[in-house]
């Protein structure tokens, strides 16, 4: 059990929120969003559509831990544990060195940083949102709590109130970073709740790819992890975000994800879920300036006592923006995915077009998919098409693998890792080589 | 087969279905649910919805399938034309039971917008709980295809006659799945009146 300097102990109220921010140091308008997060979180139910989240009691969760870790410099000094967590994941030791930025999270706080010199001559801005706060207040002030408002569901509620760590990004006009920013988060105490604050701006014109992957060392009692990532993306820029989610599972991961596209600007979600007891995420996107682009690319990969709810929500504010929402789910051992999501396509929104697709496979006769859509077109001049098919790995192509030497395990993570290839191509990668040996390990021993 | 034809106003209807059969929904306004569940193995349900949705038109009709029993078949098509102020909003849900094994079931929604202040919510849904099926939907929401008005228009037939060959020819795909000649005429009587 690692040490800690400083916790909050168990339970919310308003004394542990005005602690976290007297302990940050922080100044009184960010004290002020927290107990506004704070009041809306009590005031809202819980969410009865969804995933089943009764299980959770806030009273048992430890809302801010302060690790007693330094923040490290070097890779040297970066600790054993999270190397290790590296190593399960696959990483190979050449390719750690050459990682363009690594940013891990230790528990609530960033530990280890390190940007290249020749983005930070370029104006580029990656640090923690704490430290983001006492460097860049203004831009923190203008654009945080925006895209997403405080109100806007229980979660990010109680994300605004009790926030701790998190990526801050800022690109300055016209710089295009083309290599993708990392982050690793992990959560290491039970019934810790780790409540992280992504804030991602790019400027006229710029381009990033902003990484995370998440995995947790194994421990027995629930935990929550309830993150808030907003993004902005000015004209003609593009962002890409990918996330590779591997919690482990016990954990209730209910994260709020929104970007705010303008003119001809380019937002881009690729999102694999395969670990936590309960996800429920729908990466989002406004497109909010003319000729504006969102893509969703997804992953779920639900087993035993797993329910994977996610999806995506695209919203055409302007003429001829353009949507693609591509969802592959993957259901087994009893486990549930179901994709849930909303495109809405605005009076105004002329000549703008939406497509989204769902894929699903369930591999035994104890699992489940649902399929739970919604697409509402409030202009006449605009397209939405939307097809969904649900099967499962068929008999045939399992013969023709077997009769080609290959078990039935090997075949059928074949045919999975086959069935993902199209959401999976577009993943960096390292995290390309890290999905296909996860699923492999998900799928051993699946059959019987 | 054997063909029911329901025109739902706000009104529910449970249907079960033991025999191979033909369900034809013509729906204008007014919420409404159907439900058709499929009992016997073996059994096969077609079920064909068209929707005529004008003037201030508030239609809320959600169609059900639910598969109780192994080996059952359905399909359904719901074609749309929202037209004026109207507003359509159309679930379609397909549910395969655990027990209802080597099922297969598709759900197609065509949905056209005619006027710039026709509104439509399309959701077609699945919820699956056995493996050995084949279930899939298709939804799309769109105006008339401006590129086959323009080869009608270039053929000297006038906008407003090009309109209605293509609304006709949509309603049509739906119309000639009906294989009772009675049936079909009926139908097609009521939603050209």
């Amino acid at each position: 059990m690692p040490d800690y300097k400083f916790t909050t102990g168990k339970g919310l109220s308003e004394a542990v929120v005005r602690t976290i921010s007297n302990k940050k140091q922080e100044p009184k308008w960010l004290l002020d969003y927290r107990l506004k997060g704070l009041e809306v979180f009590n005031s809202k139910p819980m969410p009865q559509w969804g995933a089943d989240l009764n299980q959770i009691n806030f009273d048992e969760l430890t809302y801010y831990v302060d690790p007693a870790e330094k923040k490290s410099r070097t890779w040297a000094d970066v600790p054993k544990e999270i190397k290790a967590t590296f190593d399960k994941l696959g990483v190979p030791e050449a390719e750690k060195k050459f990682l363009a930025g690594v940013e891990s999270q230790y528990d609530s706080e960033m530990i280890y940083g390190s940007l290249k010199n020749a983005w930070a001559d370029k104006g580029v801005i990656f640090c923690s949102m704490d430290e983001a706060v006492k460097l860049y207040p203004e831009l923190v002030k203008k654009y945080m709590n925006t895209v997403i408002p405080i109100g806007d569901n229980k979660f990010s509620a109680l994300n605004s109130a009790v926030w701790s760590g998190g990526s801050f990004v800022y690109v300055p006009k016209g710089v295009k970073l083309d290599q993708p920013l990392q982050a690793y988060f992990r959560i290491n105490t039970s019934k810790f709740g780790q409540f992280e604050r992504t804030l991602i701006i790019a400027e006229d014109e710029s381009m990033v790819h902003y990484t995370e992957g998440c995995t947790a060392p194994a421990y027995t009692e629930s935990s929550l992890h309830a993150a808030v990532v907003e993004i902005f993306v000015k004209p003609h820029a593009r962002v890409q975000y990918t996330t590779v989610q591997n919690w482990y599972k016990n954990i209730y991961n209910l994260v709020t994800k929104r970007a705010w596209v303008e003119t001809r600007g380019e937002m881009i979600w690729t999102d694999a879920n395969l670990g936590s007891k309960v996800t429920m995420k729908y990466p989002s996107f406004i497109l909010a300036g003319e000729g504006a682009r969102g893509e969703t690319l997804s992953i779920a990969l639900a087993n035993t006592d797993q329910h994977q709810d996610v999806g995506s929500k695209a919203t055409h504010l302007a003429p001829n923006t353009k949507s693609l929402i591509v969802s592959k789910s993957v259901s087994l051992g009893g486990g549930r995915s179901s994709y849930r999501g909303l495109v809405q396509i605005n009076k105004g929104a002329r000549g703008s077009v939406s497509k989204v697709i769902c894929d699903a496979l369930i591999l035994d006769s104890r699992s489940r998919s649902d399929t739970y859509p919604k697409n509402r077109i409030w202009e006449n001049d605009s397209r939405l098409e939307h097809e969904a098919t649900v099967s499962k790995v068929g008999e045939e192509q399992l013969f023709y693998l077997m009769s080609r030497g290959l078990s039935e395990d090997q075949a059928r993570a074949m045919v999975v890792n086959g069935f993902i290839e199209p959401v999976v191509k577009k993943l960096p990668l390292e995290f390309a080589v890290e999905m296909n040996r996860l699923i492999e390990l998900e799928m051993e021993g699946s059959v019987g | 087969m054997k063909w029911q034809v329901i025109i739902p106003s706000k009104a529910n209807y449970h249907l079960k279905i033991a025999h191979d059969q033909g369900v034809v929904i013509l729906a204008k306004t007014g919420k409404s649910e159907i439900v058709i569940e499929l009992n016997r193995e073996g059994t096969r349900a077609l079920v064909l919805g068209l929707i005529q949705s004008t003037d201030q038109d508030d239609l809320q009709l959600k169609v059900t399938t639910v598969h109780q029993a192994p080996n059952t078949h359905a399909e359904t098509m719901i074609y749309g034309l929202i037209c004026d102020q109207a507003q359509a909003q159309i679930k379609g849900l397909i549910q395969i039971k655990k027990q209802a094994q080597r099922v297969t079931d598709f759900l197609t929604e065509r949905i056209l917008l005619l006027s710039p202040n026709a509104r439509a919510i399309a959701e077609p849904e699945l919820e699956i709980e056995a493996d050995e099926v084949r279930a899939s939907h298709a939804a799309t929401v769109s105006s008339l295809d401006k590129t086959e008005l323009f080869y009608l228009m270039s053929r000297g037939v006038s906008a407003a006659e090009g309109e209605r060959l293509i609304t006709d020819g949509f309603i049509n795909q739906v119309l000639l799945r009906i294989d009772n000649a009675k049936i079909r005429q009926q139908v097609s009587q009521y939603v050209r009146r």
